[in-house]
């Protein structure tokens, strides 16, 4: 053993002695009383800095406990997880916490990290393009969920856009286009069992249709706090497309009512802070940009295929579609959650 | 609690795993990862030099080749070689993943990037796919295959099933004009439009039941026999109604009674009783103009 080590065995030796002898004080002044099982889960820091915590893990510690006691958040587990590449802690094994979030875009020699939203329209028995059965779309959640996948919010999307939030490496963001009445009847309940947030995009004048949502099956769904309702025009029109004869002025002006309206809608009916804006038909052009822009919308979504990585255009996401048609393999393509490169 | 006393095995274990690790992963080239090894061996053992020098000349390491990498992506930027400069800041990044102009300059490309498909793409739409009227005659060339002609129908089949009847129907033609030759396509969209007039037929929205009869007939290009014969019944029926409403009003507002019969006659061509009140109800009406023009009908 060199030196060196040998004093770092003393070190943490000395740190145990010290805790040891703290605890028989305390031993001493407190009353007689049943001896304690021996305590799990207390990993023994062996060093650390500003960037790292180096812990030994003992049996009882998790990924979550450990995100917990020295992140302040267990659901900063995956951080662990990650930077030590492992799903699960083994007692005995030294694991590396980073205090700080490393590699905040995701950028690797081999490649990067990319974000797939993925788009669903709707749900029921009849299957058809748009249309995903009840069973396919609980077997594509159990999948993300058997598969280490994080299904996260568009809300953490845009934070990791920003670069303001690292992601886990398999983030996947779930999004609902319209407002057909299925998501509450079915997909609601198969996200609520996964815990899955999802993204609705609404758009406001189906509400009152015979098959759209209703404004109180949308309360009721972001109640339970995995829903976020985000705008998806007024009337669904193609927000790309001028009207014969309509002036510059006018073709604005009547974007900005298919802008202005839901997000208005929204607000007002559900109290919803709307961040966000799907395109009908996934189409925009720059006016439409422009006026999400000044409505305060920082994510538009298309529906050009693929994932996102970190330095995406925020207002042209891309968005990929799930249809009914998609089997197991295919929906596992389109988990696009890794862009390889030629970066080494 | 099992603790790592003193000179247990197990730490010196760990840093030697540690230090491999970083060699390992300096050999290949991934010196972001090597840096942190170095470092947390580093943390592990602070009284040895050896581990310090590796960690400073990692660094150094990592600072040149930065340096080196976001020269050639903004030589490749200044050349127009947006790939090439892709490629040299993610490299950058790679190595130095909180650099900051590695990341500027991959959102300026990638802002281009995704303006330049989304225009392309919004080039290629042609305004009457989406309901928007138009005087140009020749079709535009099909879209991209990138699935968004499908996206378009199958949208438009949800729809117009979900009650939105205008984007549905704008969809539908986009896709018969386009598809001319697809008769079971076709046909599956005039038979959901049919189906959907039968429902409103049902729920004694007979006008707007009619139109949807016609759009049907229309998309699909002819008259099943079946149709034609819920049609004529149906166009019975209107005619009928507007001609007893006709009825109710003549006395009090002939104008309103002339509209009804009008629209009877418009529905049903065969109801002469209708056309006969019609006749009637207009020569009456323009007795009553000539005797006082300026009366208030």
């Amino acid at each position: 053993m060199s030196p060196s080590v040998r004093r770092l065995a003393e070190r943490v030796a000395l740190g145990f002695a010290v805790a040891a002898a703290f605890f028989l004080q305390a031993c001493s002044l407190a009353p007689p009383r049943e001896a304690a099982p021996a305590r799990e889960g207390a990993a023994a820091v062996l060093a650390r800095d500003r960037d790292f915590v180096v812990v030994l893990a003992e049996k009882g510690d998790t990924l979550g406990t450990l995100a917990e006691r020295y992140l302040g958040d267990a659901a900063k587990a995956w951080w662990i997880g990650d930077y030590n590449g492992i799903d699960e802690v083994k007692p005995g094994r030294d694991i590396v916490v980073p205090l700080q979030p490393r590699n905040i875009g995701g950028v690797y020699p081999g490649g990067v990290q990319t974000v797939p939203i993925l788009c669903y329209h709707r749900f029921g028995s009849n299957r058809s393009k748009l249309s995903v059965t009840p069973a396919a779309f609980e077997q594509q959640m159990e999948y993300l969920a058997k598969n280490g996948y994080r299904v996260i919010t568009l809300s953490q999307l845009a934070a990791f856009l920003s670069g303001r939030e690292p992601l886990p490496k398999k983030s996947v963001v779930v999004t609902i286009d319209d407002g057909y009445r299925s998501i509450y009847e079915i997909a609601f309940p198969i996200l609520r069992k996964h815990q899955f947030p999802a993204t609705i995009f609404l758009y406001s004048d189906f509400v009152g249709l015979p098959d759209a949502l209703t404004w109180t099956q949308m309360q009721e769904m972001m109640r339970s706090g995995l829903v976020e309702i985000q705008p998806h025009s007024k009337s669904h029109a193609n927000l790309t497309l001028k009207l014969p004869k309509e002036s510059e002025a006018q073709y604005r002006e009547r974007v900005r009512n298919e802008i202005e309206g839901p997000v208005a809608a929204l607000k007002s009916r559900l109290g919803a802070t709307p961040f966000s804006f799907a395109f009908p038909y996934g189409d925009v052009n720059e006016p439409v940009a422009e006026i999400l822009t000044r409505n305060g919308l920082r994510l538009g979504l298309t529906v050009t295929p693929g994932g996102n990585p970190f330095y995406a255009y925020p207002l042209m996401l891309r968005r990929t579609m799930i249809f009914g048609e998609d089997d197991a393999a295919s929906f596992r393509a389109k988990l696009a959650v890794f862009a390889r490169t030629g970066a080494r | 609690m099992a603790t790592p006393g003193r000179g247990d095995p197990r730490v010196a274990g760990i840093i030697e795993r540690r230090r491999e690790l970083a060699l390992r992963y300096q050999q290949s080239g991934d010196l972001a990862a090597a840096a942190n090894e170095w470092h947390i061996v580093t943390l592990l053992d602070p009284g040895d030099a050896a581990y310090r020098q590796q960690l400073a000349s990692v660094q150094a390491a990592i600072s040149r080749r930065t340096t080196e990498l976001l020269e050639s992506g903004q030589a490749a930027l200044k050349r127009g070689d947006n790939d090439a400069a892709t490629e040299a800041m993610l490299k950058a990044l790679a190595v130095s993943p909180d650099n900051v102009e590695a990341a500027r300059v991959l959102r300026e490309i990638e802002k281009r990037r995704a303006t330049r498909l989304q225009t392309d793409r919004v080039a290629r739409l042609r305004p009457e796919d989406y309901g928007v009227p138009t005087a140009r005659a020749v079709p535009s060339a099909p879209r991209a295959p990138d699935g968004s002609r499908a996206y378009d129908f199958d949208q438009s089949m949800e729809l117009f099933r979900a009650g939105d009847t205008a984007n549905g129907l704008a969809g539908f033609r986009r896709y018969v004009e386009t598809n001319p030759s697809d008769k079971a396509g076709r046909q599956q969209i005039a038979n959901a439009v049919f189906e959907r007039g039968r429902e409103l037929e049902a729920q004694g929205q007979g006008a707007q039941a009619l139109r949807l009869y016609e759009q049907a007939i229309a998309l699909n290009g002819a008259t099943p026999a079946p149709w034609d014969t819920q049609m004529r019944a149906l166009r019975k029926t209107l005619g009928t109604d507007a001609y007893d409403k006709g009825l109710k009003v003549y006395r009090t507002d002939l104008p309103a009674a002339i509209k009804y019969w009008e629209a009877a006659v418009d529905y049903d061509p065969a109801n002469t009783a209708a056309a006969l009140k019609l006749r009637e109800a207009k020569m009456i009406d323009e007795r009553l103009r000539r005797l006082d023009p300026n009366a208030k009908r």
